[in-house]
């Protein structure tokens, strides 16, 4: 099947390129394997409100991710728990520490089987746990827990209703504007709280996480922040033998600072925040 | 790719069938005493609640490749290892008048996995202190505290510490690396220190020019090709993560291998113990219960049995029993501990990097105190530490502080509470207080039908004073740092620690101890333990290497009981 990743692929473009296939219904390709045309949008458009911006979460495909995790019983092994050790994005190091031209597999590609009590887990976590067989024992207590596709679909059904009753063509979120969005979004939140957390939540994983759970689109959210990602197995350091010493990473070092780190000065607001923080908690602002 | 181990469920030697010892649980503890009882000969059957990411494992032609990653989806947002919150969930109250419960979920979980919880561990293998061990004497009566001497002290310890030491690898330092308050070793530690974090450097810096006593933190990850495993590679992904490379010297790939290579150990995975089947005098137990991969209730018998669930599993099945196993002295489940955690953020302009190591490298005990002195109460080692996750960053920025949008980004970018911070994290010695607790829940079920897990913990006046003697000294030093700012995080309800100690504590007295000397219950003639569950008093360290060390006294005293040293062949 075509994915929303292997499209942006096949147009050779960015992620953000591809986002305009979200602004109108003239591609009819197919989406997900949860999320119809229509839920693929609301959320990728959401997903952007939570993280906005070049290389944020709609650059990233987050949309992609939920939909992936959402359906992750659709596939077999279940997409839930990607394999190891090693994903390829670096190689082995030689005998120095060096990365060689010699790649691992990319074995996050492939995800694990789940033993019987874990399927279990996340089948509850997915469809809710009054809806899993052997799932609901502890409803009576407890009350059930909603699974992340109902609270997804939920979600996007409510985003519609609020936005339509603010404009006068009842148009639906994905059609109105990005400050009518917000604010759509900011009711839906405080209506379904379950929901925004989840939103909430699985965007940054989305941003964040290694790409093979289908996410963070050519290492994007990495990019933005300037981490690392996965560094097995050529690391951060190497045991060289042959001179019995411990070698730092040129460009990536442990022990030292990077080569091209500096003093960076926080913004204002980001000042305040940490103020209130600091002194709020018996620390202390020291300049 | 083809997963063998996952399906089949069993590691070891799949022929055998009678045992002479069912250890349940194989973590540290019980990879300790299924190694010491499998090289002397006996026959040992592992039950393990958990699955196996360590495809052959028990392959004599060495180490396959783990199914660890740097993923922190994986092991950190799906928590792959950890137990989970939906089929065995935990509840937790402050006190007995707090009602049934006040949270329902996690509260102390450890892993469930082959290798037990250690494969998630950063490894920190410090040793504790001589006067740890007698603190019911050095301290004297503290009202509601339960302070007690440990049945066994340093000196007999001491070369148990070699063993494990160098059976499993620890690197550390010596002379000018090492802690000066640390005690007399036997023998050095089998291999140097790494490399040490940036980060780390600049704490230990500041605290040298303050006048304390930084040190190379004893470490149980190869620094050096050690025993078949690589040297580490400091990838990063440490605390909270299980090894890629094998580096990591946790128990699955150390003692527990060793006992499986020994051809007397099979260990079956996927198979969660739910009660022990006692006599009918409740004196000798029977047999074990527990569901086979396929949730069918299977029974298995042996002459001797080894709790080593974790210090909150074990007494769970004790408890599971009606009435409690071992239950005498009414303690069991009680003086549960966990290492008091204080931690001081400092917030610098300069990125540190703290996802390239070993999450600590460096560390202090100047903070340890000294029993009886009112000028040093006890608190615990310093862990100079570094926040690594980039998802936890941003769920701390859009969960906890309730930044999402345009903030969140600018947030993400600038990086202070990851890129830029550095902590320091205080392991202090945890009061043991009978009320504090783990029990069963009156309600709240696990998937399969028994008791939820409940703990009811509240702190002791006695350590909240010694963190407050101790926050504005650790300021201080986030301030000589060059920090900009200086965040105490605030005492956590319910606690985050995972160093869960206590509720079986050993003893000489049957009376006021669950164990004896030798970690056999008192009340149950063919019953150990062999996990934390022992320890009458928490320390100011890091657990798991005197928790080994301990296993390895029990496992010598059941092989070797006229002399437990006889098994040692490091010292």
């Amino acid at each position: 099947m075509l994915t929303r990743r292997g499209f942006v692929k096949l147009v050779g473009g960015t992620a953000a390129a591809a986002s305009i296939v979200g602004c109108g219904d003239n591609l009819k390709l197919p989406r997900g394997l949860f999320l119809d045309e229509r839920g693929w949008e609301t959320i990728d458009i959401a997903t952007g409100i939570v993280f906005p911006g070049s290389l944020g979460a709609r650059d990233c495909g987050v949309v992609a991710y939920i939909d992936k995790l959402l359906a992750a019983f659709d596939v077999t092994p279940p997409a839930i728990f990607a394999g190891g050790p090693y994903s390829g994005r670096t190689a082995f190091p030689d005998a120095h520490g060096a990365p060689t031209k010699q790649v691992p597999d990319d074995a996050f590609a492939t995800f694990l089987p789940l033993p019987r009590t874990k399927e279990l887990a996340w089948r509850m976590r997915l469809y809710g746990t009054a809806q899993t067989p052997g799932g609901d024992f502890n409803d009576a207590l407890l009350g059930p827990t909603v699974g992340y596709r109902d609270l997804y679909a939920d979600g996007i059904r409510r985003l519609d209703e609020v936005a339509a009753m603010n404009n006068p063509d009842k148009l639906p979120f994905r059609w109105v504007t990005p400050a009518e969005q917000g604010l759509a979004l900011d009711t839906v939140a405080s209506e379904l709280p379950a929901f925004y957390q989840a939103l909430v939540e699985h965007t940054l994983e989305g941003m964040f996480g290694a790409p093979e759970y289908g996410g963070n689109a050519f290492s994007y959210g990495w990019r933005l922040t300037g981490y690392d990602g996965d560094s097995a197995p050529l690391g951060h350091a190497f045991y060289d033998e042959t001179q019995d010493l411990y070698v730092d990473r040129p460009d990536q070092p442990t022990a030292q600072p990077s080569p091209d780190a500096h003093t960076e000065d926080f913004d204002d607001d980001v000042l305040n925040l940490l103020t209130i923080a600091a002194v709020g908690s018996g620390g202390k602002r020291f300049f | 790719m083809a997963l063998p181990s996952v399906t089949a469920n069993v590691l070891g030697e799949a022929a055998l069938s009678r045992f002479d010892a069912i250890i349940i649980g194989s973590g540290a503890g019980g990879s300790t005493v299924a190694r010491t009882l499998a090289q002397a000969g006996q026959k040992v059957l592992i039950l393990e609640a958990g699955d196996n990411y360590f495809p052959g494992l028990d392959d004599p032609a060495g180490l396959a490749p783990p199914m660890f990653s740097n993923d922190e989806i994986k092991l950190s947002a799906r928590s792959l290892i950890a137990q989970d919150t939906l089929i065995e969930p935990r509840s937790f109250r402050p006190t007995i008048d707090d009602g049934d419960r006040t949270v329902v979920g996690d509260a102390n979980g450890l892993p469930r996995t082959v290798g037990g919880a250690a494969v998630h561990a950063d490894m920190k293998y410090p040793r504790f202190r001589a006067t740890d061990f007698q603190l019911g004497t050095l301290l004297g009566a503290i009202p509601d505290a339960a302070f007690a001497d440990w049945p066994v002290d340093y000196a007999t310890l001491e070369r148990f510490y070699v063993e494990i030491e160098h059976a499993v690898g620890v690197q550390g330092g010596e002379g000018a690396q090492a802690d000066p308050f640390a005690p007399a070793k036997s023998k050095p530690y089998p291999m140097p220190p790494g490399l040490p974090m940036y980060a780390n450097t600049i704490l230990a810096d500041a605290a040298r020019r303050l006048g304390y006593h930084p040190f190379a933190y004893p470490t149980a990850v190869a620094s050096r090709p050690y025993r078949g495993r690589p040297a580490c590679i400091d990838c990063g992904f440490c605390s909270g993560y299980g090894c890629p490379t094998h580096a990591k010297s946790s128990p699955a790939v150390t003692l527990l291998r060793d006992a499986l290579l020994t051809g007397n150990v099979q260990l079956r995975f996927n198979a969660a113990v739910m009660k022990l089947v006692p006599n009918t005098t409740r004196t000798q137990i029977d047999a074990v219960e527990y569901l086979d991969p396929a949730g069918t209730l299977q029974r298995v018998s042996a002459d001797r049995y080894v709790l080593a669930a974790s210090a909150a599993e074990s007494a769970r099945l004790l408890l599971l029993s009606d009435p409690a196993l071992g239950n005498s002295s009414g303690l069991v489940g009680r003086n549960l501990m966990f290492h008091f955690q204080t931690q001081v953020i400092g917030i610098l302009r300069d990125r540190v990097h703290g996802h390239r190591g070993r999450s600590v490298t460096l560390g202090m005990s100047d903070f340890r105190g000294t029993p009886g002195d009112p000028d040093a109460p006890l608190g615990g080692i310093i862990e100079y530490a570094t926040s690594s996750d980039l998802i936890g960053e941003a769920k701390n920025y859009a969960l906890q502080l309730g930044k999402t949008g345009d903030p969140l980004r600018k947030l993400m970018v600038q990086s202070p509470l990851r890129d830029k911070l550095i902590a320091m994290i205080m392991q202090a010695e945890d009061a043991p207080q009978p009320t504090n607790r783990i029990d069963l829940d009156p309600a709240l079920k696990d998937v399969y039908g028994r008791p939820a897990l409940r703990v009811t913990y509240k702190n002791h006046p006695w350590e909240l004073a010694a963190r407050d003697f101790y926050v504005p000294k650790m300021l201080a030093i986030q301030e000589n740092a060059g920090a900009q700012f200086g965040i105490v995080a605030p005492v956590d309800t319910p606690s985050q620690s995972r160093h869960v100690m206590g509720t079986l504590r050993m003893g000489n007295n049957p009376a006021t101890s669950v164990c004896d000397r030798t970690g056999k219950l008192h009340d149950v003639g063919n019953l150990w333990c062999a996990d934390g569950g022992l320890f009458p008093t928490s320390s100011g360290f890091n657990p798991t290497l005197t928790l080994q060390a301990l296993a390895l006294w029990v496992g010598a005293n059941i092989v070797s009981p006229a002399d437990p040293t006889a098994v040692l062949v490091e010292s």
